[in-house]
């Protein structure tokens, strides 16, 4: 490759991750909003059962179970860099690694104790590990989410 | 079908009883043996006067209120002499909740929900004054306020207190009403407010697109489609024990907050009549929903 070449190349390269970059944000914020929907999807559902809003009383152990493996990969969909662009994640998740990291391993902890509930399909357990899951999940809405709608 | 109704809404709010009854935090959902705290925990002080996000001491004031306005800083609330409350009389105190007044008669501004407080009755505020000059003094000066003029020049408020403002307490108000607006103050933020930030009462509770801190703020009356009128009474609860909300999202934000400090510690008596109180109000179309949400909800899809 002569030296121009490997100038132009350079140019190239560096333009290309300029656009990308941006671009790769909104695709990771993008992938987080369907995660976290496919969150609030099972708690809603989880909710109508014990509710008893639903016959459908049997698929607990499934919303259960995706709440479980949801969980364990929350603490993937906030890479560094997907906090600019339109987003209603917080700086303090970048700023404050260790808290996040600390909230984030709650809502893991509660969701498989829930799990172990929902299959012991005893009411008297499912019902206080819903309680407790619910509380990780509006620990994190509250401290590191703002609302924008 | 009425009977379905009345049975679901019961289960439901069986489920926020149980979840409630067994979640140790929450364990405070009784009403404490004192009555003061009961109250000041309801009124939601702890919030606005704790700088939570820089880790500040509790009640010690200093969080920062970005506004349309300008920025407001919460002062010091604790006992402490010399930087807060802690040479206050019950009368001062009083005059601040009731009057919007400062002890030396200078006018608060209303980012301080004084248009709720003052009509919180006399027995719940000597109540509050008991249980808030026995918390933990801590020493730690006020801020400023950093507003631009003319919001800044406090005496143009008692032009705004003879527009907007009227003295409490009001002595028609039921529980429910007394619950969500002189103790909840759920007005501050749902109704909205016209160019001076005085409420617009024709819009009581309908929301807006954007209140004086730029958030959306849902329309929370009766309305079926713009409002919260396909809610159930369980619905409610779930939101006011827990935080969770119909369609399995979380609260955060100040509204987060309102639950941890005050709904949640309702006595399940308070909530309902809270519930009943929200229930009964007028429907109003305003569908504060934008565009923008709209669209981008669709997108993430």
């Amino acid at each position: 490759m002569t030296f121009e070449k490997s100038i132009l190349a350079a140019i190239v390269a560096v333009s290309a991750m300029a656009f990308t970059a941006p671009a790769l944000a909104d695709g990771e914020i993008k992938y987080r909003q369907a995660v976290m929907k496919s969150i609030g999807g099972h708690m809603g559902a989880i909710s109508g059962i014990i509710k008893k809003g639903t016959a459908n009383r049997a698929n607990l152990v499934t919303h259960a179970q995706g709440m479980a493996d949801l969980a364990g990969i929350a603490a993937t969909v906030f890479p560094e860099g997907s906090d600019f662009g339109e987003t209603e994640a917080l700086p303090a998740i970048w700023e404050k690694p260790e808290d996040f990291k600390k909230a984030v391993k709650m809502f893991e902890d509660a969701a498989s104790a829930f799990n172990m509930a929902a299959k012991s399909d005893d009411m008297a357990q499912i019902g206080p590990a819903f309680g407790n899951l619910a509380k990780t999940c509006k620990n994190c809405h509250e401290n590191f989410r703002e609302k924008k709608q | 079908m009425g009977c379905d109704v009345r049975l679901r809404t019961a289960l439901a709010t069986g489920l926020a009883g149980a979840v409630l009854a067994f979640a140790p935090a929450q364990g405070s959902a009784q009403s404490p043996a004192d009555p003061g705290e009961y109250v000041f925990n309801l009124a939601g002080c702890v919030g606005c006067h704790t700088d939570k996000k820089n880790n500040g001491k509790r009640l010690a004031g200093g969080r920062a209120f970005k506004t349309d306005y300008g920025t407001f800083f919460s002062p010091n609330i604790t006992p402490d002499p010399d930087t807060g409350i802690g040479d206050w009389s019950y009368e001062d105190f009083s005059k601040a909740m009731r009057e919007g007044l400062s002890p030396e008669g200078h006018s608060y501004f209303p980012a301080f929900p004084y248009t709720s407080y003052t009509h919180i009755t006399d027995a719940d505020l000597m109540a509050m004054w008991d249980y808030l000059k026995v918390q933990a003094p801590v020493v730690q000066a006020n801020r400023d306020h950093d507003l631009q003029a003319p919001f800044g020049w406090r005496w143009l408020m008692v032009f705004w207190n003879m527009l907007y403002f009227e003295r409490g307490p009001a002595t028609d108000w039921d529980r429910g009403r007394y619950v969500t607006e002189a103790l909840a103050h759920c007005h501050e933020c749902h109704t909205p407010r016209n160019a001076l930030g005085g409420y617009d009462l024709d819009k009581a509770y309908a929301g807006t697109k954007r209140n004086p801190e730029g958030i959306t703020v849902p329309n929370i009356t009766p309305d079926r489609e713009t409002g919260v009128g396909k809610w159930k009474t369980g619905d409610f609860e779930l939101l006011f024990t827990i935080g969770m909300l119909p369609d399995g999202d979380f609260v955060g934000g100040v509204m987060g907050e309102s639950v941890s400090h005050s709904t949640s510690k309702m006595t399940p008596s308070d909530r309902a009549a809270m519930i009943r109180y929200l229930q009964s109000l007028e429907p109003v179309e305003n569908d504060v929903k934008t565009k923008k949400t709209q669209d981008s909800e669709d997108n993430a899809w």
